[in-house]
C-alpha cells in the first residue's frame, strides 16, 4: 500500500466530500476561462479553492492534469518533472527527452528545457489543462521559470493556479490582454444561500436563518470557519444549547480558529486528540506510518523491516478512517484510503500546540518518522524527517548507504540535491560522504571540487574502511586520464585494486580506465579484452552507467577494427541497456553518436542523422555535446550541407570538454582543417568549391603543417594517427604527394599491425590518390583494389564519396578494368546521386519528422483517416499536421503540397 | 548608482497589528515576538525581526491563518 507515496500524491485530483456544496456560479466562471492562458484562484486558506477546482475537474468535459505543489518543487529540476509527470497523466509520452535530462548532473538553462517543453506541446493536436495547486510554496527560480513560460505558453496549454497569495508573474499584462480569469476572496466566500446549503442540507444542522446570519457574520463566510463551526455544532445537540453555542461564539472577539478548534477538539476522544497532536509533525501519512510515529519501532533503524510494538498495528489505520469520515479537515490523497494530509490550516494549529504542549517530543517524532520512511525505501522523506530531528548524523548515514546506489543508476541529481541538504561541515566530517561529492563532482566536471573532496576523504580515511581508498583512488585515476597522464592513471588503478574485494563496482572503474589505456596505446585487442570484463563486472553488480559506458567504448573499438556491422549491433545493444524504465539513461548519448558516426560510413545519412540529434540531445543534457557537434559537421558535410558543418564546429568550439568523454572524436582543429580539405576539393554532388575556397583550404593546410610539428619521419604512434592521416591529405592537397606516399606506407603498416582496419581503409583511399596526383595509375590502382576489398564487405563508402572528383575518375578507371567493379558501381552510383539537398535549406520553417511522413503519404491515394490509421493517429492529429505542412509549403490544398514538395525535392522515391 | 550599503545593519523592531484577537499561546508560534492585546480585541506583535526575509516570513504566516493585518511599523 505505500508505494511510492510522493509522486502519485501529487498527482492526484483530491476527491470530493460528501457534504459539497456545489457552486455553479464559480463554475460557469472557470468554464468560461478554460480557453485562456490563466485561471488565477487567489485567497487564504480555508476558502475552498482546492475542492472548488477539483469539482470542477471532476465534470469538466476536458481531461485536466493535476499537481500538488511542494517545497520541494522550488528545486527546479524536480518541478518540471512534476509538471511533466502531471501532464503525463492527460498526455502519455509527453516531454521524455526533458525528463532524460534530470538524469543528468549538469542542467542546461531552465530557458533551453522550457523551450523544449514548450515546442512539444505547441505541436500537440490537443488542449492540455494543468491545475498547479498551493502556488505559494513557490519561489524563484521555478517562479521565474513559470512567468517565461507564461510568456510563450503555447495556445494548447492552459494553467489554473492556487494560491493563497498572488503569484509574482505578469498578472497586469495578463489582465490587460483578456488572458487571464481571476476568481478572489470575495468570490470564494460562502454566499449567504451557500452557507445555508452548507450548515442545514450537507451537514444537516437544521439551523434558522437568524442563527445562520450569526454564523455566517462571525466567520465572514470562511469556509474553514463555518466547518469547523458546523463540526462543533454537530455535538451540540438540543436546539438550546445551540443557540448558547451560536452566541457565544458570536459574542467572543477570539480568532475564530482559536475558539473553534478548541470547541471541536474538546469534543474529541482522548485518544484522538493525543493521535492529531503527535501525527501532526507528519506531511502525509498512512496508518502504518502514523503507528510508527506513535510507538516507535521496536528495533533500530539498521534493522529497518520494522514492526511496531505493542499490538498497536492497524490502530492508525482505523484512526485515520474516523478522521476521515467525522470530517476533521483530512485530506485524502489517494483513492484507496491509503494516504492523507491534514488541511493546511489544522494541521498548523495541531502542530502549534504540539510545539506548546510537548516541545521536547518532536524531535522524537520525526525520528520515527525517518525510521519508518526508510524502512519502506523512501530515502528523501526519510531524510527530510531525519534533519528535521536534528539527528544530523541518522540524516548522513541515509545518504552514505545509498549514494553508491545512486552512482549505479547514474541517478546524479539525486545525489547532488541530498548532499546539498546536508551541512557543509557535516559532509567534511564524513569520509564517505566527501568521497560520494567527489564523484558528483567529478561527472559535473568540476575539477577543484573534485580535489577538495578527495584531500578531506583521504585525511578522514582512517575512519572508513579500505574499499574508501580504493575510490579515491580511482577517482584519482579517472582525472589522470582526463589529463592524458597515462602512467600515473594506471599506477592509481592498480593501486585502488589492492583496497577491495572481487566484484566491487571499483574492479569496473579500473578495468575502463585499463581499457582506455590500452586503447590510447594503440593496444585494441588489450582494450576489448579488459572493456568486455569491465562490462561483465559491471553486469553482475548493476552498475548501468559503467555497462552502457563500456559497450560504447566496445563497440568503437569494433569500427576501428573495421568490424562496422558488428559495431553497429554493439552500440543498439548500449541503446537498449540504456532504457529504463521507458526512458533512456543520458550515458546513452555516446552510443546514438557513435552509431550516427558509423552509419555516416556506410552512407546511410538519414539514419545517422536520427541517432544523430537523439544523441546530440542527450549529450547537451549530459553537458558533454562537444564531440556530438563534431559529429553533425560531418554528417552536414556528408549531405552536402557546408554551411552547416561548418555551424555544427562553431557550436562544438562554444562548449568545454567535459572530464570523462569518451574517446574524443577529433580534436576542434583537425575537424575543422579537415572540412576544409574535402570541401576544397571538387566533388561530384555537392556544389563546386566557390571561388578562394579551394586556395583558402591550401593556406590553411599549408600554415598548419609547418605549425603542427609534425613531419612525415615522425616515430609513428597511435595516439597521434589521425593526425598523421591529416598531414598526408594535406601534402597531397600542396602538391606534395611523394612525400605523402611514403609517410602514407609506414601509417599503413602500423595500421595493419596494429589491426585499426578501418584506417587502413582510409590510409589506402589518400594513399591511391597520391599515386594517381604521381601519374602513377598502377600504384593508384592497386591501392584502391586493395581499399575497396577491403570496405566492401562492411558496406564502407564515405572514404571514397569524401574523395570527390579525383576519386570518381580513379573509380572509372577501376570499374573499366574489371576491379571490384560491382562496389566500384555501387559507389560511383552514391557519386552521382550524392546526399540528397537538405529539405530544411529551402522552408524557411522546416517539416518536423512527423510532416515530412504525413507529406510522404499524402503523395499516396490514401485518405485522411487511412494516413491516421497507418501513422496510428488520431484524424484531428493528421489533419492538424496537414494543416501546418500547407502553412510551411505556402499551399492550400493536398494537390499542390504534393507538387510543392515535389520541386523542392522533400519527397524520398 | 544609490548607496548599496545595507540599510539596517542591526534588527529591527516591528509592531504588528492584527483585527483578530489571538490566544496567548500563540506567541510561540510568531517566536521571537511577544503578543499583546488592545482594548478593541486587536493584537499585536512586537519584536526583532532579523531582514525583509523574515518580515515577509512573518507577514506570510499571519496569511496563512486568514488573520487580517492592519499595519506593520517599524518602531525603532
Amino acid at each position: 500500500m505505500q508505494q511510492v507515496p510522493h509522486l502519485q500524491t501529487k498527482l492526484y485530483t483530491p476527491p470530493i466530500r460528501p457534504e459539497l456544496v456545489s457552486r455553479p456560479r464559480l463554475i460557469e466562471r472557470l468554464n468560461a476561462g478554460l480557453d485562456r492562458k490563466l485561471i488565477l484562484i487567489s485567497a487564504p486558506a480555508g476558502f475552498g479553492k482546492t475542492t472548488l477546482v477539483s469539482e470542477w475537474v471532476r465534470d469538466c468535459d476536458r481531461p485536466i492534469a493535476w499537481l500538488s505543489l511542494d517545497e520541494g518543487d522550488n528545486d527546479f529540476a524536480q518541478f518540471v518533472t512534476h509538471f511533466i509527470a502531471a501532464l503525463q497523466r492527460v498526455k502519455p509520452g509527453l516531454g521524455e527527452t526533458v525528463l532524460a535530462v534530470f538524469q543528468s548532473p549538469q542542467l542546461p538553462p531552465v530557458e533551453a528545457v522550457l523551450a523544449s517543453l514548450i515546442n512539444e506541446i505547441a505541436d500537440l493536436p490537443e488542449q492540455l489543462t494543468l491545475v498547479l495547486d498551493d502556488y505559494h510554496v513557490i519561489q524563484s527560480p521555478t517562479n521565474q521559470a513559470l512567468g517565461f513560460m507564461l510568456e510563450c505558453l503555447p495556445l494548447q496549454l492552459h494553467l489554473v493556479i492556487l494560491t493563497r497569495r498572488d503569484p509574482h508573474l505578469p498578472l497586469a499584462l495578463l489582465r490587460a490582454r483578456g488572458q487571464m480569469t481571476e476568481i478572489r476572496y470575495d468570490d470564494l466566500q460562502f454566499t449567504r444561500e451557500e452557507a445555508v446549503l452548507f450548515l442545514n442540507k450537507a451537514m444537516g444542522l437544521a439551523l434558522t436563518p437568524k442563527e445562520i446570519a450569526l454564523l455566517e457574520r462571525r466567520t465572514e463566510g470562511w469556509i474553514a470557519g463555518l466547518q469547523l463551526a458546523a463540526l462543533a455544532l454537530q455535538r451540540t445537540s438540543p436546539p438550546q444549547s445551540r443557540a448558547e453555542f451560536i452566541r457565544a461564539f458570536s459574542g467572543d472577539d477570539r480568532y475564530v480558529i482559536d475558539f473553534l478548534v478548541s470547541e471541536v477538539l474538546a469534543g474529541q476522544p482522548e485518544e484522538v486528540q493525543r493521535f492529531l497532536l503527535q501525527t501532526a509533525v507528519l506531511e502525509r501519512m498512512c496508518g502504518p506510518l502514523c503507528d510508527a510515529v506513535r510507538f516507535g519501532f521496536a528495533e533500530s533503524p539498521s534493522s529497518p523491516s520494522g514492526t511496531t510494538v505493542n499490538g498497536a498495528q492497524g490502530d492508525g489505520q482505523r484512526l485515520l478512517e474516523y478522521l476521515d469520515q467525522a470530517n476533521l479537515f483530512l485530506v485524502p490523497l489517494d483513492n484507496r484510503r491509503g494516504w492523507y494530509r491534514y488541511h493546511h490550516l489544522f494541521g498548523d494549529v495541531l502542530l502549534r500546540r504540539l510545539r506548546r504542549a510537548e516541545p521536547s517530543q518532536i524531535p522524537e517524532l520525526h525520528r520515527r518518522a525517518s525510521a519508518w520512511y526508510e524502512g519502506e525505501g523512501h530515502i528523501d522523506e526519510a531524510i527530510h524527517h531525519a534533519l528535521a530531528a536534528q539527528d544530523l548524523a541518522g540524516a548522513a548515514r541515509l545518504v552514505e548507504q545509498s549514494a553508491l546506489q545512486l552512482l549505479i543508476h547514474s541517478e546524479l541529481t539525486t545525489l547532488i540535491r541530498w548532499l546539498d541538504a546536508l551541512p557543509d561541515d557535516l559532509t567534511r566530517s564524513r569520509p564517505w560522504l566527501s568521497v560520494y561529492s567527489a564523484w558528483a563532482h567529478f561527472i559535473t566536471g568540476k575539477v577543484e571540487a573534485v580535489n577538495q573532496c578527495l584531500e578531506v576523504a583521504q585525511r578522514l580515511s582512517h575512519l572508513a574502511e579500505q574499499d574508501l581508498l580504493g575510490h579515491i583512488a580511482v577517482i584519482r585515476a579517472r582525472m589522470a586520464l582526463a589529463d592524458q597522464d597515462l602512467s600515473s592513471a594506471v599506477k592509481l588503478a592498480r593501486q585502488a585494486l589492492e583496497y577491495v574485494p572481487a566484484g566491487h563496482p571499483v574492479h569496473g572503474h579500473i578495468a575502463v580506465i585499463q581499457g582506455q589505456a590500452a586503447f590510447m596505446q594503440g593496444d585494441l585487442v588489450g582494450a576489448s579484452q579488459t572493456l568486455s570484463e569491465a562490462v561483465s563486472i559491471a553486469q553482475d553488480c548493476g552498475h548501468l552507467f559503467m555497462v552502457v559506458d563500456a559497450t560504447t567504448r566496445l563497440g568503437y573499438l569494433q569500427t576501428l577494427q573495421g568490424h562496422l556491422r558488428q559495431a553497429l549491433g554493439t552500440y543498439q545493444e548500449a541503446l537498449q541497456l540504456a532504457n529504463v524504465d521507458g526512458r533512456k539513461l543520458p550515458v546513452a548519448g555516446n552510443a546514438h553518436i557513435r552509431m550516427a558516426l558509423a552509419l555516416r560510413q556506410r552512407n546511410e545519412l538519414d539514419s545517422a542523422a536520427d541517432h544523430l540529434m537523439r544523441g546530440l540531445e542527450l549529450c547537451k543534457l549530459f553537458g558533454n555535446p562537444r564531440s556530438g557537434y563534431l559529429a553533425l559537421a560531418s554528417l552536414r558535410q556528408a549531405q552536402g550541407d557546408w554551411d552547416g558543418a561548418l555551424r555544427a564546429v562553431q557550436d562544438a568550439e562554444r562548449q568545454r570538454p567535459g572530464l570523462g568523454a569518451a574517446f574524443d572524436i577529433m580534436g576542434m582543429e583537425h575537424c575543422r582543417l579537415w572540412l576544409a580539405l574535402v570541401q576544397g576539393s571538387p566533388s561530384a554532388g555537392s556544389p563546386q568549391p566557390r571561388s578562394g575556397q579551394a586556395a583558402q583550404a591550401l593556406a590553411e593546410a599549408s600554415r598548419w603543417a609547418q605549425e603542427s610539428s609534425l613531419s612525415t619521419d615522425d616515430e609513428l604512434a597511435f595516439d597521434r594517427e589521425s593526425e598523421h592521416i591529416l598531414l598526408a591529405r594535406a601534402l597531397i592537397a600542396l602538391s606534395r604527394p611523394a612525400e605523402a606516399t611514403v609517410l602514407l606506407e609506414r601509417l599503413l603498416l602500423a595500421a595493419k599491425v596494429g589491426g585499426r582496419t578501418e584506417r587502413a581503409i582510409e590510409i589506402l583511399v589518400l594513399r591511391a590518390l597520391a599515386f594517381q596526383a604521381l601519374g602513377d595509375a598502377t600504384q593508384a590502382l592497386d591501392c584502391l583494389e586493395c581499399a575497396l576489398s577491403m570496405a566492401e564487405p562492411e558496406g564502407y563508402m564515405r572514404f571514397f564519396l569524401d574523395e570527390g572528383q579525383a576519386m570518381i575518375v580513379l573509380m572509372r578507371q577501376a570499374a573499366s578494368r574489371d576491379i571490384a567493379p560491382e562496389y566500384a558501381r555501387t559507389l560511383l552510383a552514391a557519386f552521382v546521386k550524392p546526399a540528397r539537398e537538405m529539405p530544411s535549406q529551402s522552408l524557411i520553417d522546416p517539416l518536423s519528422e512527423r510532416e515530412c511522413q504525413v507529406l510522404q503519404l499524402l503523395t499516396t491515394d490514401l485518405s485522411g483517416p487511412e494516413i491516421a490509421e497507418k501513422l496510428m493517429v488520431s484524424v484531428n492529429t493528421v489533419r492538424f499536421h496537414t494543416k501546418n505542412i500547407y502553412g510551411k509549403l505556402g499551399v492550400n490544398n493536398r494537390r499542390q503540397a504534393v507538387a510543392r514538395a515535389e520541386s523542392l525535392g522533400l519527397l524520398r522515391h | 548608482m544609490g548607496d548599496t550599503r545595507p540599510i539596517e545593519s542591526e534588527r529591527a523592531i516591528y509592531e504588528i497589528r492584527i483585527r483578530d484577537r489571538l490566544d496567548e499561546d500563540w506567541s510561540e508560534w510568531f517566536d521571537p515576538m511577544t503578543l499583546t492585546h488592545t482594548s478593541e480585541g486587536q493584537t499585536i506583535l512586537t519584536g526583532p525581526v532579523a531582514d525583509q526575509a523574515a518580515l515577509h516570513g512573518l507577514l506570510s504566516k499571519i496569511s496563512d491563518l486568514n488573520l487580517t493585518l492592519i499595519s506593520v511599523t517599524q518602531v525603532e
